[in-house]
């Protein structure tokens, strides 16, 4: 991907996210939370987005659905094509049309995340008798079928409970089931395991997994766990600061990363084979989204920072020959060296 | 659930006996005599002309000794409690000689009043309550719900708005207006020193009894305006507040996000997920407001004017009766543990967060 | 990879920690101040509340009878004791020339006074007299009256040293003495009368001799200061309080600059010195106040307006606060009158209504017109139809309304606050131990608060008002006592809650893994914590406290006559011709009351610990 030219592949790509730009009106100014973001879901696949809190990884999947609150934040660019179809210009009627039918999403909060008053069974309804037009006896069996495929024992009792009846796993679970229930193309799924125990984890990847090939759907999976990334991803997009700052295969980037930060990331993971060593960080924190520094966003916590990121904003360039890993960064030749030392 | 209201009406049974214990301890805690106080002996007000010497010795011991007032704390309380009648025509238990054994509230016998013996408390309590006091407060209740709820819905929607701050403002300023001085105020404004538009005193005007049905109760209905916008402001600027507030909380929780991703529009949103969930703190609050809407429906009838329960206790106050203010005020503390209980059943009905625990 | 809160720069108001764990809250209240301060309807309400409170503690200064300073001469007291002189000596004589025995035997009954203690008497009695006239006289003319008073002195020194054994030459000096004594005090009544104060008063009141007029004598006038010696300590330690606290702004950038040289950290420390200082201003102040000037704040008309009316104390100069008036002083000719700045209060020569509905006529059947009852205007009132006469009307007694709405606001305010001061500790103690301890003492304190909620606080706090003796304890105190004895439930709830809470906060587990004990934990670590929400319920509770005062002494169960509270004043009548008397201090209850709904719903926004912004 070169700069500001967004090479659209026609057909392939079930969501294109082109350039997208979501900024927020805050009391110190403006926030780019998500700053000119390039990135393809092909269909049948996951792609994995990798970021720290305060990325913006969060507010682009929101933007896909246009669920970001609209009074502190507005759109200042981009497209985000579904099918062909630019969303962003689409009305809030069309929206509501892809919402639960085309495009599902699912949250971080299995607890919150479900109304509490209403119980499982009429929360999954809702989203059937809403886009299939289904009535109500026809949506229970579907609601009862869907908890049963997301692995959940007993489902014609429990399709009557509440959610504060169930565990954290099993909200996800259900969770899963409503977002599933219309058969969407993508899914959005947002941390979907950072609040579960691990073991939890393992298991809710897996249906999420199972799924996605019996389905045939695609999954957009934002996450800041790299675990997470390698178990399910096949593409994968690291952000940092609002940008994309390397982009390709999970096998080339967890191979062979080429960008100071995403280096940075893998070097401060624990190493087995090293235990009782100090555990590697990156210097510095996230920079607030109101004061971003200047050129490139990374180079005050960077080990290679010079003049020119100062200055200049490094563009996603190709790492190797067929474009397909690319990164953001004026020193990628040096970042190389970097990698290397352990 | 049955099991939930059956365990909450048991505990009703203590907390009413704690009540009646409180009353009385309060009124015998009081510095001073009750019963000089009653007879308007030694600078308290209220009660008959004072005589000289002897005599006013006398009179204050068989004051007492007819009324159980010269007996231990713990008697008294039997007494006003039930079933045994401790005064001297009681119960032979208390040392009374047996002719009327059984008295007190256990046995729905509120007693008579202690300056005028033919009157019954009991009927006359229930007539009020029927006629003015319950009235009062159901259709004050009804019209808080009724406005109130929307407020909060359309000032939640339109948060931050100039209408919107515009309506907070005011319904704080209307939350703060003293019962007594609004109802003073709306008397000068609408009674006949003002525009004359609605009567101001009492529940009937002159000369009622002779109208037909049909103009009795619209003069009736005339004389209700007032004490009920009285009654009802107050709670309404509270839960419109309240449900305002609860709603925009409600609107920023997780799970109305997840409700749009599923692709509903703002309206299913608001009035089925948010609404039912903003509701359920609106209705427990009503628990904690109706000790203070009780509260002012005695100075609200003593205002107006109105024969109620309310304006009964006043009088009791004022002439010091002891038992009328003993049955009025258990009575209006039992209403106000109902209204509780109500409410707290209402919750576990409309939350099903709460049920068995 | 470092995982750092969300999007934030560590903030700069990072916590530091100090000697003991509250240390963190400073820069909590620095937050806090800062979120108060944006609130435009706070900043009003506080406002507000200060000028009212203002005055409530400066109502002696604004309306009083009594005047700021009063240079004037008391004829009639003067008169008095110049007619009182030459009998007095004439007494003196007849006890000095009597020995002891005599003196015994001739005693009145039912006395058991002893020669010497009468002779006393009778000396003091010439003595005040002259001292009283004294007063009021040129040097030159005094001289005269000391000469007298030098020879009683003589003569009771003669008649008490011969007590003993009188001679008869001792009885004749005595009667000698007593004989000059006697001529100089005809002197006196001859030349020293002072002229009649119903006569015409000369224009130039500084000749010091009249003499030359037999019209009398004219007096020279003493200063005094009556309104500020009619304040007592205690006024004026609010007085001084109000005044520091007024000019904090001032002073307090004074001492930051000078004394702590601008640094920040030294400037938060001295927060609480600064507070005490002010305590200690006030408190010496008044102090010294007591000592040189005050008296005691009593009920009793000051007679000065009256004396000055009818002419008995002449003035040279004579300065009247603003609203000058008493609030138990009372017009019997101006009851119930109307705002005077309305038209209807309009009264003419012969105490008549002109217009409105309280216009006379005659009557129509006998041609009778209600006696005429002229409104008497006194020394430093305004005109009869001023508008400036009674701003907000009269009573039913004619007292003036804004007077008595001035000094009914002192026990207004001030119930509100003492009582909710008192059931927000009440409250906390109890909630806390309750909250802390649990188990059974949890259980029976809940019970017993649940019970208690049960009733109608206002009905509670009535019921227990009218049981009262207001002989025993006057209704003030006890309308206190009952609001906080009634109402600290709500606290002790709120209180409990939160130590339910907090109890299980890491910080407690840490505090008595240290080995602190019980009480260290729960007021040193647990309790800042726990201060917000019974800041804000306290705020509440002053609102509450005051509505309830004046709801009870509107239905006339709590302050009683004379003394004035809003809600008192407005019980005076219901009547609607009478709309002044209802709708000025119910107004005024309306907004306190509302000042202080602010106050507690903006100190709720800024306490509020997810410090939302919105």
């Amino acid at each position: 991907m070169g700069d500001g030219q967004h090479k659209e592949t026609q057909g392939e790509a079930l969501l294109e996210v082109l350039g997208l730009k979501t900024y927020f009106h805050g009391d110190e100014g403006i926030a780019q939370a998500v700053d000119g973001v390039t990135y393809r879901v092909l269909p049948g696949e996951t792609l994995g987005i990798v970021g720290e809190s305060g990325c913006g990884k969060s507010v682009t999947a929101l933007s896909v659905l246009g669920l970001v609150p609209m009074p502190p934040g507005f759109h200042a660019g981009g497209r985000i094509l579904f099918r062909g179809e630019d969303l962003l210009q689409a009305g809030e009627a069309r929206m509501r049309e892809i919402r639960g039918n085309d495009i599902s999403m699912i949250f971080q909060e299995p607890m919150t995340a479900l109304n509490p008053v209403f119980t499982v069974g009429n929360q999954i309804m809702e989203t059937v008798m809403l886009h299939q037009g289904l009535d109500k006896e026809a949506a229970r069996q579907h609601a009862i079928a869907m908890l049963e495929k997301v692995g959940i024992p007993s489902p014609e009792q429990r399709v009557d409970e509440y959610p504060h009846q169930l565990s954290g796993g099993m909200r996800q679970r259900v969770m899963i089931a409503m977002a599933m229930a219309c058969s969407p193309s993508l899914l959005i799924a947002d941390e979907p395991t950072t609040a579960l125990d691990v073991t939890i984890q393992a298991q809710v990847l897996d249906l999420i997994g199972e799924l996605q090939e019996r389905e045939g759907m695609s999954v957009l999976l934002i996450t800041h766990d790299l675990g997470v990334v390698a178990q399910t991803a096949d593409h994968v997009a690291v952000m940092y600061a609002g940008k994309v700052v390397e982009y390709g295969t999970v096998e080339a980037i967890f191979k062979e990363p080429r960008h100071p930060y995403t280096i940075g990331l893998f070097h401060s993971l624990p190493d087995l084979a090293a235990p009782g060593e100090r555990l590697a960080t990156i210097e510095g924190i996230v920079p607030s989204a109101f004061h971003f520094p200047s050129g490139c966003r990374f180079r005050t916590r960077c080990p290679l920072a010079g003049e020119r990121c100062a200055q200049e904003v490094p563009e996603l360039e190709a790492v190797t020959e067929d474009g397909e890993h690319t990164a953001a960064c004026h020193f990628l030749e040096e970042a190389r060296a970097l990698q290397v030392e352990s | 659930m049955l099991h939930y209201i059956i365990r909450r009406v048991l505990w009703m049974i203590p907390t009413m006996l704690g009540i009646l214990l409180i009353i009385l301890g309060l009124l015998h805690a009081a510095p001073g005599d009750p019963a000089m106080q009653i007879l308007g002996i030694g600078g308290g007000g209220g009660g008959e002309m004072t005589q000289d010497g002897a005599d006013i010795e006398a009179r204050l011991a068989k004051f007492k000794r007819d009324n159980a007032l010269d007996r231990n704390f713990l008697v008294q309380y039997l007494g006003f409690l039930g079933p045994f009648n401790v005064k001297p025509d009681g119960h032979e238990l208390f040392g009374g000689d047996g002719r009327n054994p059984w008295g007190g509230f256990l046995v729905l016998d509120f007693g008579t009043e202690l300056f005028d013996k033919n009157k019954q408390i009991g009927d006359e309590i229930r007539h009020r309550l029927v006629e003015v006091t319950l009235p009062l407060a159901l259709m004050s209740t009804f019209l808080i719900y009724m406005i109130a709820i929307p407020i909060g819905i359309f000032s939640a929607n339109r948060a931050g708005s100039r209408l919107d701050k515009l309506l907070t403002l005011l319904l704080f300023i209307l939350y703060s207006v003293p019962v007594f001085w609004a109802g003073l105020m709306l008397i000068l404004a609408f009674g006949k020193g003002g525009l004359g538009w609605l009567p101001v005193i009492g529940l009937h005007s002159r000369g009622a009894d002779e109208l037909e049905p049909w103009p009795y109760f619209v003069d009736m209905a005339q004389h209700f305006i007032l004490p009920v916008i009285v009654t009802t402001y107050g709670g309404l600027a509270y839960i419109s507040r309240q449900m305002r507030s609860g709603m925009i909380e409600v609107v920023h929780q997780d799970y109305i996000r997840t409700a749009k991703a599923k692709g509903l529009g703002s309206r299913a949103i608001i009035l089925k997920h948010a609404l039912r969930n903003s509701l359920i703190p609106v209705i427990t609050i009503f628990a904690s407001i109706l000790p203070i809407m009780i509260g002012g429906s005695v100075v609200i009838e003593v205002v107006f004017d109105l024969p109620g329960m309310g304006k009964y206790m006043y009088e009791g106050l004022l002439t010091r009766d002891f038992n009328v203010i003993m049955a009025t005020m258990t009575l209006l503390g039992a209403m106000t543990l109902l209204g509780i209980l109500l409410s707290d059943i209402a919750y576990a009905i409309v939350d099903p967060r709460i049920s068995y625990s | 990879m470092t995982k750092v809160m969300d999007g934030e720069p560590a903030a700069e108001s990072a916590p530091t920690t100090g000697p003991r764990g509250a240390t963190y809250s400073k820069d909590y209240w620095d937050l806090v101040f800062d979120q108060l301060g944006r609130n435009r309807l706070f900043k009003l309400a506080a406002v507000v509340l200060t000028l009212l409170y203002a005055s409530a503690i400066y109502a002696p200064l604004i309306a009083n009878d009594r005047p700021y300073v009063l240079e004037a001469a008391n004829y009639a007291e003067y008169n008095k004791a110049w007619r009182t002189l030459y009998p007095a000596s004439l007494g003196l004589g007849s006890v000095a020339k009597k020995t002891p025995e005599e003196y015994l035997a001739g005693r009145t009954e039912g006395s058991d006074l002893s020669y010497a203690q009468a002779l006393e008497n009778e000396r003091m009695a010439v003595e005040t007299q002259l001292a009283t006239m004294k007063l009021y006289l040129a040097a030159e003319r005094a001289a005269a009256l000391d000469a007298l008073l030098g020879d009683v002195e003589e003569l009771v020194a003669l008649a008490a040293g011969t007590a003993e054994a009188r001679s008869d030459e001792d009885l004749e000096r005595i009667k000698e003495q007593h004989g000059a004594i006697k001529d100089q005090a005809k002197a006196v009544r001859a030349e020293y009368e002072a002229r009649d104060p119903e006569a015409e008063a000369p224009e130039a009141a500084t000749e010091p001799e009249g003499a030359t007029e037999s019209v009398g004598l004219e007096l020279q006038g003493i200063r005094s200061y009556p309104m500020f010696e009619s304040i007592a300590a205690w006024e004026s330690f609010f007085m001084l309080l109000w005044l520091a606290l007024m000019s904090w702004p001032l002073w307090n950038r004074f001492w930051n600059r000078a004394l702590l040289g601008g640094d920040r950290e030294r400037i938060r420390r001295a927060r609480r010195q600064k507070l005490a200082a002010t305590l200690a201003f006030s408190l010496l102040g008044a102090l010294l106040w007591g000592q040189f000037v005050g008296g005691s704040s009593s009920l009793n008309l000051a007679p000065y307006k009256q004396a000055l009316t009818e002419g008995e104390i002449v003035e040279t100069q004579a300065l009247f606060p603003p609203v000058p008036y008493g609030f138990a002083e009372a017009h019997s000719t101006e009851l119930y009158r109307p705002p005077t700045w309305t038209s209807e209060s309009e009264i003419d020569e012969e105490g008549y209504y002109a217009r409105g509905p309280r216009r006379a006529e005659p009557d129509a059947v006998t041609g009778f017109m209600p006696s005429a009852n002229p409104v008497v205007v006194r020394f430093g009132e305004s005109e009869r139809n001023a508008a400036s006469r009674h701003w907000m009307g009269t009573d039913s007694s004619g007292r003036d309304f804004l007077t008595r709405m001035l000094w009914g606001g002192r026990i207004s305010l001030s119930v509100g606050l003492v009582s909710a001061f008192l059931l927000v500790i009440i409250g906390t103690i109890i909630g806390a131990v309750a909250g802390y301890f649990g188990g059974w003492i949890d259980l029976l304190i809940s019970r017993f608060i649940e019970v208690v909620l049960c009733l109608p606080a206002l009905l509670l706090i009535m019921m227990a008002a009218a049981f009262v003796d207001p002989n025993l304890i006057p209704p003030i105190f006890s309308i206190v006592i009952l609001i906080a004895l009634i109402r600290w439930t709500g606290v002790a709830r709120l209180v409990r809650g939160e130590f339910l809470r907090l109890r299980e906060a890491e910080f407690t587990l840490a505090s008595q893994a240290l080995g602190f004990s019980s009480a260290r934990t729960i007021f040193l670590h647990i309790l800042p914590n726990a201060m917000a929400p019974v800041l804000v319920a306290g705020a509440f509770a002053v609102a509450a406290g005051i509505l309830t005062e004046s709801t009870l002494s509107f239905l006339g169960l709590g302050i009683q006559e004379p003394m004035p509270s809003w809600g008192s004043l407005i019980n005076d009548s219901k009547s609607s011709e009478h709309w002044w008397i209802q709708v000025f201090p119910g107004f005024l209850i309306f907004v306190t009351i509302t000042c202080y709904n602010q106050v507690g719903d903006a100190l709720r926004d800024a306490l509020d610990p997810k410090m939302k912004k919105h």
